[in-house]
């Protein structure tokens, strides 16, 4: 697993590296001081996984991930806790207080190789999936054999990604970046951080903050999206 | 009288400056690591943390403290800054020698030296200046802060609460006769000057 450390702080990366050094699983590949040099370093080095700090000079954390396409798991790493919440909402694997515990540090690692496995499982089915190919989902005792093409929305739920299709929200243990690695994209977008709607679906778009936007699907679900995949929607779907 | 004098006990102690979290676990973060890397300097910098810590604590005891501690707990304070932020904060200090017969609020130049570095230095990428300078002028004693940054005096987070707590601390224990204002003094330069005057208000 690739890793790359965001903080602007030297001696906070360097405790990082030091309490990471013990996992030869995860690989440090790069450092960044600030938002901007991590935005090209992310470009580069393609992380699987990023440790990253909330206040930084410049850009903070959050306005970071705002600009980023790659979409690497994103692990944050602060002093203080009133952050939490709206981490839990950007969709971040975990997130660390600094001075950051060893033990703490440990499941944190676990949940990053977690992911890593289950892109190689993933990666046995390599092939891409068509819209009209049918896929299997069991959530506890339910099943379906669902066809692409009717599923509205997939929406990340920590670990889970809730799949909306007809009247069911079944739960699977995916994550979004596995799915949207395998679906076909120019049916399935990547809306944000937290899903990926089904276009053949949309009903209606309007405009929303931030450039963003709102999209209404059939079926009743909204979803916004963010001001950078807005843009990229933009871009694929005009003549 | 006494009756307003408590009152004016109970809203002074609702008013006291408290010891911001961020800085605390900044603080600590950055000593682990310097455990290995440097390891006399990691001692030196607990033992700089325990001495605000300890000032923290007994704050409650007294109306205002020699200038002279207050003094020691903002050249701990910066020293622990300076460890964080390395070259990227510069510190200056530049003190009257008759500044030591005054008397001041406990932790305020420390919370107006934290303002300073938390909107100024630490919002910059390349860093930036702190540099306190005091002077004695008509048996006041005037304290400039100077550091880099600008104050947008519209902002709230930057005339916020802790501004407004100092005024209101100064109002309650001096009266008219000490003040404190808070202006860009160039166009990369934010002054905060505070003056105390001998006495407080009994």
């Amino acid at each position: 697993m690739k890793a790359l450390l965001i903080d602007d702080e030297r001696l906070a990366r360097q405790e990082l590296k030091s309490l990471l050094a013990p996992y030869p699983e995860i690989q440090i590949i790069g450092e960044a001081n600030n938002a901007e040099t991590a935005i090209e370093s992310i470009k580069q080095l393609k992380p699987d996984v990023i440790f990253l700090d909330i206040q930084m000079p410049g850009k903070n954390g959050f306005e970071l991930l705002e600009e980023i396409s790659g979409l690497p798991e994103v692990v944050f790493v602060t002093a203080y806790d009133e952050h939490a919440i709206r981490a839990f909402e950007v969709n971040a694997l975990d997130y660390l207080l600094k001075p950051v515990q060893p033990s703490r540090l440990a499941e944190t690692v676990k949940k990053i190789l977690n992911k890593d496995s289950s892109v190689h499982e993933t990666k046995e089915q390599t092939q891409p999936l068509n819209d009209n190919d049918q896929v299997f989902v069991k959530d506890g005792e339910k099943c379906w054999f669902v066809k692409l093409s009717d599923i509205r929305l997939f929406e990340s739920e920590g670990n889970y990604v809730r799949v909306h299709f007809e009247k069911n929200r079944p739960l699977i243990l995916r994550s979004l970046n596995n799915l949207d690695e395998r679906l076909n994209n120019r049916t399935f977008f990547r809306a944000s951080r937290k899903h990926i709607i089904n276009l053949k679906w949309v009903e209606g778009i309007e405009n929303w903050f931030n450039g963003g936007l709102m999209v209404k699907l059939r079926g009743g679900e909204q979803v916004e999206i963010s001001r950078r995949q807005a843009a990229k929607l933009k871009d694929m779907m005009s003549l | 009288m006494k009756w307003e004098a408590s009152i004016n006990e109970i809203e002074l102690n609702k008013l006291k400056s408290q010891l911001n979290p961020h800085f605390m676990f900044n603080a600590m973060n950055s000593i682990r690591a310097l455990v290995d890397e440097n390891p006399g300097k990691s001692k030196d910098a607990i033992t700089q943390l325990s001495n605000i810590l300890r000032n923290t604590l007994q704050m409650g005891k007294n109306k205002v403290i020699a200038f002279e501690e207050e003094l020691k707990i903002v050249n701990d304070y910066l020293a622990l800054e300076s460890i964080r932020y390395e070259e990227r904060l510069k510190t200056n200090v530049d003190i009257h020698p008759d500044s030591k017969q005054f008397y001041v609020p406990p932790l305020m130049i420390q919370t107006l030296v934290e303002n300073g570095i938390k909107h100024g230095v630490s919002k910059l990428t390349a860093g930036g200046t702190l540099e306190i300078k005091t002077d004695i002028r008509e048996d006041k004693l005037y304290i400039f802060i100077r550091n880099s940054g600008q104050v947008d005096p519209q902002k709230e987070t930057d005339s916020g609460f802790g501004i407004k707590n100092t005024l209101q601390r100064l109002q309650l224990l001096y009266g008219k006769s000490a003040s404190m204002k808070i202006s860009n003094e160039d166009n990369k330069t934010v002054l905060t000057e505070l003056v105390i005057p001998k006495g407080i208000v009994e």
